[in-house]
């Protein structure tokens, strides 16, 4: 049994203090995430929501799937619903302002460069469900399996929305990554 | 040879190692063939490769103390109790005694989880838990919860319930049914009471603006209920008072709403009262906010005041929580008016409306003794006003009300009558010198003017034995002045009293400018001509009742 799995288990025993540990293991990926699905300045509020909705459901969690699918597919929903609230799921590019998640402070921006700021903003403009499966795979590091179970959708499919994800990305970033290269 | 369209969608995961070993297979062998599929490829390489090389984020420094905090609010809801302790205390016990370590190595097991117990449970000092209820509260971003206060209030017993929002920067919501249904919202500038049974002569509901005049600690949140001898306490002011009282202690642990709490005791001066009392405050081990205040000041003063269904930083709040906007119909009344005045709907004579100055001398000299001070009432009354209602509180205050409704918002002028011993009201502090006298019998007072929500004046100075306050809504300075020059003293025994002026003679009607010069005359001191004063109380905290039983004056109802 996994880290993970034990800590669920001693959760779901009493013990408190294992739902913390399980936020100490997985909230740097789970605030990665948001940030990328929803933009910095509300992943931090986002993030914590993923762990409330987690707490309140953690008892009835069964074990089938990994914790870490298991969070990050309450990450992808929390993020999905926020976006729909706010009408950005199907923002384009060329209406989405560049720098408008960006870290506005001077030396970061000298420190990560146009081009990543160009990158953030290209992966921003994709459509939700392009933009989640890229997220998982090159910013989280997750198999087509895993992005299947976190999505709640055949391999197949995971394979395809990737293939249009980076098409399009690359698409919107060519000028950039062509100068850059 | 695959053609170009069956190979380009199956890049992507040609580059992951997605692919069954046959499409990889047929991905390659195009690739060796098609130049635009190898550029293809390269570009979304690149692509990948610039996504992969973004930084990773850290989660910012608050997020760990914020998602803790919130936390504790859902862990308060669980249920608890001694199998709780159990459950938790299970998976630090073996499973079952090993047969070979028999009672003694059971002992030895036992004795060993005591000692780690009290090792890991050292009680930090007051310090620490004065800096940790501090910290907690800047991170709170909102909160609400119901707040029941229970106790003795002036020797009876009381309970009142209310449910409060609060979201910085100082937006706050109280909603209560203690005595009628009431809705107060307060912004930055304004104090606003909704009475959805309130009516005025078949008018309303209603809908009272005040001007946020005082400072943030006459608001009652959350632990503002009643008391007498100081104005309502707020978390802010509460935590302000932890981190600056002194020979505070940590009396001990304690449970309030299943949360552990440090209970803090110190006995202090309340910000803004004149008497000491003995203050303990639970403050909870998790979220280190304060759940529970206890007050006492005497075996007839003393109140308990317990958040229940505390939420923290729960961003669900509706978005039109603090925007309280007159429904169609309702009556909007401008004025630094209690909001009891009208809901509690006392019965009025017929001149109040006829004669607002001669029902008001004859209502206030009916309270005046009463009352340990000298009782005044104007001789001038603006045009278009009318009596509304004149209250007081045996031995403490008096005041009275007239309004102008005539127009929508009604205007309402406010008179509040103290003992002077009493301090300057906090309306007024900061505020222009006034001699509200004549040269040779100068009268000083304070008057201070605000433009939000609306244009406001208050003024208050010190006649006899009595502190005087006059408020006043877009009356403007000079008509207000006017009023207050026409004060004059009433005598018990002869309600009319048409021979039994004292104050300094009625004022013409002028422009008051030139009149502001600073008294050498120390403010509050009483004439010889004073009655005795036998108390000092000042208004209190407690919403009245039927009976015209106490009320606070200034602040924002229950």
């Amino acid at each position: 049994m996994g880290a993970d799995e034990e800590l669920v288990r001693r959760f779901q025993r009493g013990d408190e203090q294992a739902f913390d540990e399980l936020v100490e293991r997985h909230r740097g990926r789970v605030y990665n995430l948001a940030c990328r699905l929803v933009g910095m300045p509300e992943a931090d509020d986002l993030a914590q929501e993923v762990f409330l909705a987690a707490y309140r459901a953690l008892p009835g969690f069964r074990v089938e799937s990994t914790f870490s699918t298991w969070i990050y597919r309450i990450t992808v929903h929390i993020c999905s619903h926020h976006l729909r609230k706010r009408r950005l799921l199907t923002t384009e590019l060329e209406e989405y302002h560049l720098d408008g998640c960006v870290d506005h402070d001077p030396v970061n921006q000298v420190l990560r460069g146009e081009l990543q700021d160009r990158v953030r903003g290209a992966i921003d403009a994709l459509p939700y469900k392009l933009r989640v499966v890229l997220v998982l795979r090159d910013m989280q590091g997750l198999s087509y399996e895993e992005i299947a179970a976190v999505v709640g959708c055949p391999i197949g499919t995971v394979r395809s929305r990737l293939h249009y994800a980076t098409a399009r990305l690359a698409g919107n970033l060519k000028q950039y990554v062509e100068q850059a290269a | 040879m695959r053609r170009c369209a069956y190979v380009q969608p199956r890049l992507r995961a040609h580059m992951d190692g997605e692919l069954t070993p046959g499409e990889r297979l047929a991905v390659d062998d195009h690739l060796a063939e098609c130049g635009r599929c190898r550029e293809q490829r390269e570009t979304l390489l690149r692509a990948v490769v610039s996504v992969r090389s973004l930084p990773v984020e850290e989660p910012p420094d608050h997020f760990g103390v914020n998602l803790h905090v919130r936390l504790a609010s859902l862990r308060a809801r669980k249920p608890r109790g001694w199998r709780a302790w159990v459950s938790r205390l299970r998976p630090a016990l073996p499973a079952r005694v090993p047969g070979r370590l028999g009672w003694a190595g059971a002992a030895a097991v036992v004795a060993g989880l005591f000692l780690a117990t009290v090792l890991m449970s050292q009680k930090p000092g007051f310090p620490e838990i004065s800096r940790w209820a501090g910290d907690s509260w800047v991170r709170v971003h909102d909160y609400s919860c119901l707040m029941v206060t229970t106790g003795i209030y002036q020797g009876r017993s009381r309970e009142f319930k209310q449910k409060t929002w609060f979201a910085r920067p100082g937006l706050y919501r109280f909603e209560t049914e203690q005595d009628y249904p009431l809705v107060t919202v307060v912004d930055g500038t304004s104090i606003r009471h909704f009475i959805r049974g309130g009516d005025w002569q078949g008018r309303g509901p209603l809908l009272i603006v005040r001007p946020r005049t005082s400072s943030g600690d006459a608001l009652p949140f959350p632990f503002g209920l009643t008391w007498p001898a100081s104005p309502n306490l707020t978390v802010d002011a509460l935590i302000r008072q932890i981190s600056t009282t002194r020979d505070a202690q940590v009396i001990g642990t304690d449970t309030v709403l299943d949360h552990r709490c440090y209970r803090v005791r110190f006995d202090d001066v309340p910000p803004g009262g004149r008497q000491a009392e003995r203050c303990t405050v639970w403050i909870a081990e998790d979220t280190r906010l304060p759940l529970r205040v206890e007050r006492y000041r005497d075996e007839e003063n003393h109140t308990v005041t317990t958040a229940a269904d505390l939420d923290v930083n729960d961003r669900l709040q509706p978005s039109d929580l603090f925007d309280l906007r007159p429904p169609q119909g309702a009556l909007v009344i401008h004025g630094d008016v209690d909001p009891h005045v009208f809901a509690l709907k006392p019965s009025r004579a017929a001149d109040f409306d006829s004669d607002p100055v001669g029902s008001a001398r004859r209502e206030i000299a009916w309270r005046a003794e009463s009352v340990p001070f000298a009782a005044f009432a104007p001789q001038v009354v603006p045009e278009g006003y009318r009596l509304v209602r004149v209250r007081r509180s045996p031995g403490r205050w008096l005041d009275a009300y007239w309004m102008d409704d005539r127009r929508s918002p009604a205007r309402v002028m406010r008179l509040q009558e103290q003992s002077g011993e009493v301090e300057d009201p906090p309306e007024v502090r900061g505020g222009d010198e006034v001699n509200l006298g004549s040269e040779s019998l100068p009268v000083a007072g304070r008057v201070r003017q605000g433009r939000l929500p609306y244009p406001y004046c208050y003024v208050a100075w010190r006649q006899k034995d009595t502190l005087l306050t006059l408020s006043t809504a877009e009356l403007g300075l000079e008509e207000t002045l006017r009023v207050a020059r026409s004060m004059r003293w009433v005598n018990p025994d002869d309600p009319r009293g048409t021979q039994e002026f004292v104050g300094p003679p009625l004022p013409e009607r002028s422009s008051s400018a030139e009149e502001r010069v600073a008294t050498g005359e120390p403010a509050g001191a009483p004439r010889a001509d004073a009655p005795p004063t036998t108390s000092s109380c000042e208004p209190s905290m407690v919403p009245e009742t039927a009976e015209d039983e106490p009320h606070a004056p200034r602040a924002g109802g229950h």
